[in-house]
């Protein structure tokens, strides 16, 4: 987006907040002097029609203590800010998601912004209009957390493109065209045209507070301060390859070293930890991310994405003119091991066509594959004909695949044995990974992990791009992962030098960075902690209306919770603020000066968040008001 | 009636129990909704087609249109053959995933039971001997403090001090290294010593008293008239009235506790054995791997309770096989 857009969309956005407030809010925000003046309450209590003070609860996982103190934190902040009295309520989170955050989907139709929409596919996740309530009614939650997907955000589409998206269990109702712009971010065919759309969207979504957006938590990890190659931010361990042992210690963050005289030399073994046990290492039947871990040391998938977030071809490389039909270029000297022969444009095709688009075999990318017509091209090339153009088609990882041999699959094919297929003793030792993994996998014992040795035929030792280091990949002689349920013990390993690399809890996040036998982490992620208010007809159980359904009291709600002081208090600094549906690392997040920052600065505290309040109070057709009024 | 033909029908009366059960279990599971049939019509509806098709395709599959008595002897003759089935939790027959992690289990559980049965009742006894005596009360509170706290509570600290801080044993359990070695040894004393310590307890109080009824008994006092030592006294006369009653409940008592126990130690330890399996195998709904384990320890129960049988007819003479 131009510089010309990014100062029109600020300036629209900021309008848009103040007109909401009305002349009165002018003052209050002119007041408010950006110090960030939350606390200390403003005046009385928020009352029903009937005179009573507004409660409201809020629903948390029981299982988890971060959680509890974010729910108190919000309590105080809510009493304090906007007058609203909170009660706390822990539930299991499975029981939370059967029986308050789905419903059976009835679909129905409603008028939205003066249109009639249709729910004419509804879902558990969006059940039909704000009258199609879940079983059981609820205020707001903190158990359910979600993705925002900062590398393709069109994903998002899901969550926001319009009331009856796919995914949306709290009745949210844009005001702004929602669909309409992601209709238009699908159809672009320039990357600045992509940008641009999502700029408008992201704004959009900062003003309308679908929920109300809280922090992006980081991930903690400990590694041996002995390693390089870890780095703190959001790619992290993309060139896991390349690590290597260093004695005498790492400056962290520095990641790997561009330049290198000579390759470091290939020693010892890089031991991690994993805290639950893997189902299969299968790879077309695999959905865990713990064994996509185990699976990874030994085979690599098509492509990744590099410490810029830009597209590394490790397997294949894409390439498209306007996001309608891909052409992958597979890299040569590819291949399996005997009696399988080598990686061609045919294995990934026959892979595609044979088990992703049959009707028996209900691979695990079966959907990604859904409506894309492939054909080979040549004997290293094939291309994939979209329905409709995707410009951040890689970015969405649909196109990932794992190399499978052809010879492999075909008697299960010829049978439609699914079930064989799944126990394949091959597929699930990955015994026919060749020269594709920097490691081979030796034994999985289901209980206690898994155990590789380094591949000294590894390919990425040959290709062009990537880092130097790459040259003599991997840098250990072994490789293992174990399985430690509990996390003391994973804690113990980590201090004690048994593994290399474990994730602390933000809790302990203090003993380690203190700890001088282990170098700790902070590294940003995408999965977001949101109060979800529902705007359901089950949704305000205080009284008469439901308040949550006008965005000014949303964005009243928003500036009502101080971000830093709960980044501060409760994640002990070790979390970002989230203002829209973007991390702030995502190329696509606007600008701390185009979004809404609601719970920050001039736009927290009781004074802004009680003009929210009133002028969303204004709207409704039942007499809420303030106890001093 | 003599001991071979007691103990012959004891076997048979075991092997009709573990038959009545096995018949229960396959009731059970003949009554209850098949997860795989309603994968199959779900699948179905997803992809768009006919969901009923699904299931009698998915069920012919599974030999599930048999008749019931087909069923069963196939269901029989699974069971005793060890075809367990395959496991969805850890992609193997379950009989292998069984076996395995009964092989992690008894590295453990062996020298546990085997020190449980001989320190309990020596600590019982020797409390018994020097009742109300310095040695008793540090005896009885060792046994309170082992019962008392939580086994897996114990294993971390324990772990903590000499895994993390002293470095004496490793954190991470090592499936690697041979059965009987140092190695093996080192990594299995804190979870044997937990073990040990949270189930002596109950067996020392019960020896206690059972062995202090027969201190004063008119064979004890025999005995010492006749200038036995006091060691030979407790271990001959005293020793072997007292483990009669016990030998009745410590097989029961251990089986009770080996699933509970051997699940928190192993999660605390890291050992991939039964108790984890079966856990995880009822947490992931892995309805053959749960029949496996529960299958399991229904024959374990079933020749513990044929053991137990045996063994009080062999330390009670006066006990008659008639009549039984």
């Amino acid at each position: 987006m131009t510089g010309s857009n990014t100062e029109r969309q600020a300036r629209l956005s900021r309008r848009r907040a103040i007109a909401a407030l009305g002349a009165g809010a002018t003052t209050a925000l002119a007041g408010c002097g950006g110090n960030g003046n939350g606390g200390g309450g403003g005046g009385g209590t928020l009352l029903t029609p009937e005179g009573d003070q507004v409660v409201l609860d809020v629903y948390h996982n029981s299982a988890s203590e971060t959680q509890q103190l974010v729910a108190e934190f919000i309590g105080q902040e809510l009493s304090a800010n906007l007058g609203i009295e909170v009660e706390i309520e822990p539930i299991d989170g499975v029981r939370f998601n059967d029986e308050y955050w789905t419903a059976e989907a009835e679909g129905g139709s409603d008028t939205v912004g003066g249109e009639t929409v249709e729910w004419s596919e509804p879902t558990p996740r969006n059940p039909g209009p704000r009258s199609v309530t879940s079983n059981e009614a609820w205020d707001m939650s903190l158990v359910i957390g979600l993705n925002t997907y900062p590398l393709n955000p069109q994903t998002n589409r899901v969550f926001f493109d319009g009331a009856n998206s796919r995914y949306n269990p709290v009745g949210y109702y844009p005001e702004f065209d929602a669909a309409g712009l992601f209709e238009e971010a699908g159809a672009a065919t320039t990357e600045s045209e992509i940008a641009s759309v999502f700029e408008e969207i992201f704004v959009n979504i900062a003003a309308e507070q679908p929920y109300i957006m809280l922090t992006f938590t980081d991930s903690i990890t400990g590694y041996n301060p002995e390693l390089r190659g870890p780095v703190e931010e959001f790619s992290n361990g993309w060139d896991f390859a390349g690590w290597f042992t260093e004695a005498g210690g790492a400056d962290e963050s520095a990641g790997l070293p561009e330049d290198i005289e000579e390759p470091p030399a290939v020693e010892g073994s890089y031991n991690s930890v994993s805290g639950s046990a893997f189902s299969t290492l299968n790879p077309l039947y695999n959905t865990e991310s713990g064994a996509g871990t185990a699976i990874d040391r030994a085979l690599d998938q098509g492509y990744t994405f590099d410490e810029n977030q830009e597209y590394f071809p490790l397997l294949y490389d894409m390439s498209t003119d306007r996001g309608e039909v891909w052409v992958f270029e597979v890299r040569d000297g590819l291949r399996f091991s005997d009696p399988y022969g080598s990686v061609d444009a045919e294995t990934f095709v026959y892979l595609i066509e044979e088990l992703h688009q049959s009707e028996w075999a209900n691979t695990a990318n079966a959907i990604e594959w859904s409506g894309v017509n492939v054909e080979v091209t040549g004997d290293l090339e094939f291309q994939a004909e979209l329905p409709e153009p995707r410009l951040l088609w890689p970015e969405s990882f649909d196109p990932l695949e794992y190399p499978i041999p052809r010879g492999l699959l075909e008697p299960y094919v010829e049978n439609e044995d699914r079930e064989g297929l799944q126990r394949n003793e091959e597929l699930l030792e990955l015994a026919f990974t060749g020269n594709l993994g920097p490691y081979v996998l030796e034994e999985w014992n289901r209980g206690s992990g898994t155990t590789y040795t380094r591949n000294d035929e590894y390919y990425l030792r040959n290709i062009e791009e990537g880092p130097a280091l790459f040259e003599n990949a991997p840098y250990f002689e072994e490789s293992t992962i174990e399985v430690i349920e509990s996390q003391a013990s994973r804690l113990g390993a980590l201090e004690t030098g048994e593994a290399d690399s474990a994730g602390i809890p933000p809790e302990r996040f203090e003993d380690f960075d203190e700890n001088p036998d282990v170098s700790v982490y902070q590294v940003p992620q995408s999965f977001n902690r949101i109060l979800s208010v529902n705007m359901r007809d089950n949704g305000w159980s205080a009284g008469p209306g439901n308040l949550f359904q006008f965005v000014e009291f949303r964005r009243a709600m928003a500036s009502a919770i101080g971000k830093t002081e709960l980044i501060e208090g409760v994640y002990r600094g070790l979390a970002q603020p989230h203002y829209t549906w973007q991390p702030r690392f995502s190329d696509f997040y606007p600008g701390d000066d185009v979004v809404e920052t609601y719970g920050t600065g001039d736009l927290y505290g009781p004074d802004v968040a009680r003009e929210f309040a009133r002028a969303a109070i204004e709207r409704s057709e039942f007499d809420y008001r303030y106890a001093e009024e | 009636m003599g001991l071979p033909r007691y103990v012959a029908a004891r076997v048979v009366w075991a092997a009709v129990v573990s038959l009545v059960i096995v018949t229960i279990t396959f009731g059970l599971m003949a009554a209850a909704p098949n997860p795989a049939v309603q994968e199959a019509a779900t699948q179905a509806a997803l992809e768009g087609g006919d969901p009923e098709e699904a299931v009698e395709r998915e069920r012919e599959l599974r030999g599930l249109d048999e008749p019931l008595h087909v069923r069963y002897a196939d269901f029989l003759r699974g069971v005793y053959t060890l075809n367990w089935g395959w496991s969805d939790l850890q992609n193997r027959p379950v009989s292998e995933a069984l076996s395995e992690a009964l092989f992690y289990t008894a590295q453990y559980s062996v020298p546990w039971t085997v020190l449980t049965l001989l320190i309990g009742p020596l600590i019982g006894v020797y409390s018994a001997a020097n009742m109300y005596s310095w040695r008793d009360h540090l005896a009885t509170g060792v046994a309170f403090f082992g019962y008392a706290i939580p086994n897996f509570f114990f294993g971390i600290i324990l772990l903590l001090l000499f895994g993390v801080y002293l470095e004496w044993i490793p954190v991470v359990y090592n499936t690697d290294v041979a059965v009987f070695s140092l190695e093996n040894a080192r990594q299995l004393a804190i979870p044997v010593f937990v073990l040990v310590t949270g189930s002596i307890g109950a067996i020392m109080r019960v020896s206690r008293n059972e062995s202090a009824e027969f201190r004063n008994a008119d064979f004890m006092k025999t005995a010492k008239a006749k200038g036995v030592s006091p060691l030979r006294a407790y271990a001959y006369h005293v020793m072997r009235p007292t483990m009669v009653p016990l030998s009745t409940t410590v097989v029961g008592q251990l089986l009770a506790i080996f699933l509970g126990s051997s699940l928190l130690v192993e999660v605390v330890f890291g050992i991939p054995g039964l108790g984890r399996l079966t856990f995880d195998a009822l947490i992931a709904q892995d309805t053959n791997l749960v029949l496996g384990t529960t299958l399991l320890f229904t024959f374990v129960a079933v020749v513990g309770n044929l053991i137990e049988d045996i063994v009080f007819t062999v330390l009670d003479p006066r006990i008659s096989y008639d009549d039984r």
